[in-house]
């Protein structure tokens, strides 16, 4: 029951309590991800740069997560035939992208602040920032689900088309701003 | 000990009708063919969930609070059986 949570703990947390602990995650994310020089530049893409002031990795993190919840909600909306909320969309969106926060975490190792290309640390920080895409991934399948109640080839095909939406216009958006 | 009531025919599942009423206290037999109402056709688990939206008065946020679930998980199952009885409905008309 309790490793239920790692993977879906939507059907317990929804609303606004996945909101308050969803912008918590998010808040602690660009922190550390300013502190380390970690781009997000969309859910499926991640770079290392110090090169940035705070702000454009909050809009970073901030842009990706609203676009994807814009889509998904916008998906519910037209497809579930629930009475949908838009607070439960958001807040698990939020909430789903809390694994993220691994790559940043690790790289306030000092061991893994700087390498070379294709030396073991650059690869152990890229296994990790893919496993953690995984659970976030597998995490936002489950609150899509949950919180706009769609199944089968409905919740799948919207699902995977709002990912590629929220991505090409996060990286149009971060083009524009910096 | 709580016992269940068959919906479906242990032979061949097809949905099973009363055939006879009887009243403890004077022992009168009432026989005939009816149909099970339609909430009796649902799952126990789902009469249980109309109960207690009920008594909740047709609260979702009070049915998750006592369900200790999330109000789109209590809304999601509240959807599948209002789909389940639209469903009943609709094969008895």
């Amino acid at each position: 029951m309790k490793s239920r949570y790692l993977y879906n703990p939507f059907t317990q947390i929804a609303g606004l309590k996945s909101f308050i602990m969803g912008i918590f995650g998010l808040l602690i994310t660009t922190y550390l991800a300013f502190n380390t020089g970690t781009h997000f530049y969309g859910l499926l893409n991640i770079d290392f740069a110090k090169d940035s002031d705070y702000w454009v990795y909050l809009m970073e993190n901030l842009s990706n997560w609203l676009f994807l919840s814009i889509f998904l909600y916008i998906s519910g909306l037209i497809l579930s035939k629930s009475k949908i909320r838009a607070i439960d969309t958001f807040g698990t969106t939020l909430l789903s992208r809390i694994p993220l926060i691994l790559a940043p975490l690790i790289r306030t190792i000092p061991l893994f602040q700087s390498f070379v290309i294709g030396s073991w640390e650059m690869y152990l920080i890229m296994g990790l920032y893919l496993g953690s895409l995984i659970w976030a991934i597998i995490l936002l399948f489950n609150a899509f689900k949950i919180s706009c109640n769609l199944r089968n080839e409905r919740l799948i095909v919207s699902f995977i088309i709002s990912i590629l939406l929220s991505e090409v216009c996060t990286k149009l958006v971060l083009k524009l701003l910096t | 000990m709580n016992k269940r009531l068959p919906l479906k025919c242990p032979s061949c599942e097809n949905q099973l009708q009363v055939e006879q009423l009887h009243c403890e206290k004077c022992g009168t037999i009432v026989t005939g063919l009816y149909s099970l109402p339609i909430i009796s056709q649902l799952p126990i688990e789902h009469q249980s969930f109309i109960l207690d939206f009920v008594k909740a008065s047709g609260s979702l946020k009070i049915m998750a609070q006592n369900m200790k679930l999330s109000y789109p998980t209590v809304r999601n199952i509240l959807d599948e059986i209002i789909n389940r009885i639209n469903n009943l409905d609709n094969n008895e008309k």
